[in-house]
């Protein structure tokens, strides 16, 4: 019973440094929320700080009495251990969240220093300008030292432009639009050309003849194939993307306009002239065992 | 004639004893040559026996009037017999056609899945059509009524 007293009075003048140091910091805090209360965000990381340091208080104040009344022998039962419990909880929480917000503090306690207070006045305004990066502060290639190579010149980084995709696609998208005007007009004169009747023999371009020789222009991928296919001398299967690139290639030639539908109604004359619809025979749509049962039937 | 042969890229191949040359045929305005026919052509055009000239790969481009493939001209039907693929002899009707159904291979995988060892042989020889010895009989019977030019 002594011994543990004497433990505690050993203890207890750094135990009150201690707790004088947090009373300390809480008052700092106090000016902190005065100074910080234009601005929201601040307003919030210095009323975090504060709670957390009350708590902290309140902790170790809980923690004295238990130790107190435990040294002299008191009824635990009557003491609230509860309480001790639950804001122990809550300092190991808030201790795990200031993690995150340890550059918000930082940058906030820097913000205290660089204040100047004249004849200890409080500054109302937040000065951006007073919360710019130090170079100074940036840590130092160690592997480089001057004294062991005085000699070394200074190699300046290489600087090179890059394009971003976005630029890429832009720049593919101009060209795009850029082909598309000119084959218009090219178009338009041709069509032009065209109407006056000449006996000179028309030019045919590289994409007539590619179209003339392949049935179409080619993708360059399909150049690829084509060629690996000739060298090794067997066909490769073809894939949904290009079925479906033939489906679609299919319709476009068939379809010169969208309001030209001549051709589809002269079509469907000339397949549907002199046929007749043929009855299909009864059972005709059925399988398997039933088609057996009614052939038997039949015999 | 209703279409036109061209030859492209015709390499000799000593180490397999044939020609091996890309096809190209123009038919506008009409089918697709059938494969005899391009056959003949080209036993014609490179003096060779049609039975050793073997033509695959017929596709025609998009739009018709063109068709391209491949071909290989063999020295003789041994050589042919020796190093053309199974499936190509079998369309030839050189070798029989397997027997059996689809389903029944499934069926025999999933069995082998399941078992492990000398079992597992058992199982794929007793489904297997194709034995190595059959096909060698079947080659020897028809180069024996084979008669040659």
């Amino acid at each position: 019973m002594s011994g543990g007293l004497t433990y505690f009075n050993e203890d207890f003048p750094v135990y009150s440094d201690l707790v004088s140091t947090i009373n300390d910091q809480l008052q700092s805090i106090d000016n902190l929320h005065v100074i910080t209360c234009t601005t929201e965000n601040k307003n919030n990381i210095s009323q975090y700080l504060r709670a957390k340091n009350a708590t902290m208080t309140k902790y170790l104040i809980h923690l004295n009495m238990y130790l107190l009344h435990k040294l002299n022998y008191g009824n635990l039962d009557e003491f609230p251990i509860d309480q001790l419990i639950e804001d122990k909880i809550l300092l190991q929480k808030i201790i795990q969240a200031q993690k995150k917000l340890q550059y918000s503090i930082d940058k906030l306690s820097k913000y205290q220093d660089t204040q100047t207070n004249e004849d200890d006045q409080v500054v109302d305004q937040v000065e951006k300008l007073s919360l710019k990066p130090r170079i100074e502060n940036l840590h130092k290639d160690e592997t480089i030292d001057k004294a062991s190579n005085p000699n070394q010149k200074y190699v300046p980084p290489k600087l090179a432009a890059t394009l971003s995709k976005n630029d890429l696609n832009k720049q593919k998208q101009e060209r795009r639009e850029e082909l598309r005007k000119t084959q218009k007009k090219a178009n338009l004169i041709r069509s032009i050309l065209d109407d006056q009747e000449t006996d000179k023999p028309k030019e045919m371009t590289e994409r007539d003849l590619q179209q003339l020789y392949y049935g179409r222009a080619e993708d360059e991928k399909q150049i690829e194939k084509r060629k690996y296919e000739e060298d090794h001398m067997t066909r490769l299967p073809t894939t949904r993307d290009e079925k479906r690139r033939e489906r679609i290639a299919e319709r476009k030639a068939n379809v010169t306009r969208l309001d030209d539908f001549q051709e589809f109604e002269t079509i469907n004359k000339v397949l549907n002239k002199g046929t007749k619809k043929i009855k299909k025979p009864l059972g005709s749509k059925l399988k398997g065992s039933m088609k057996k049962i009614l052939k038997r039937k039949r015999r | 004639m209703t279409f036109i042969v061209k030859t492209r890229k015709v390499l000799l191949n000593k180490l397999l004893n044939r020609r091996q040359l890309s096809v190209e045929l123009l038919h506008p305005n009409k089918p697709t040559p059938s494969q005899e026919s391009v056959v003949k052509e080209l036993a014609q055009k490179y003096k060779a026996d049609e039975r050793n000239v073997v033509v695959y790969g017929l596709r025609t481009s998009f739009g018709g009037n063109r068709t391209t493939g491949f071909a290989l001209i063999y020295d003789t039907q041994q050589y042919l017999l020796k190093f053309e693929p199974k499936f190509r002899l079998r369309r030839r009707g050189i070798i029989p056609k397997r027997d059996g159904s689809r389903k029944g291979w499934k069926e025999v995988k999933s069995k082998l899945k399941k078992t492990r060892g000398s079992e597992k042989t058992k199982i794929y020889m007793s489904r297997k059509t194709d034995k190595r010895e059959v096909i060698r009989a079947q080659k020897e019977t028809y180069l024996k009524g084979f008669v040659g030019k």
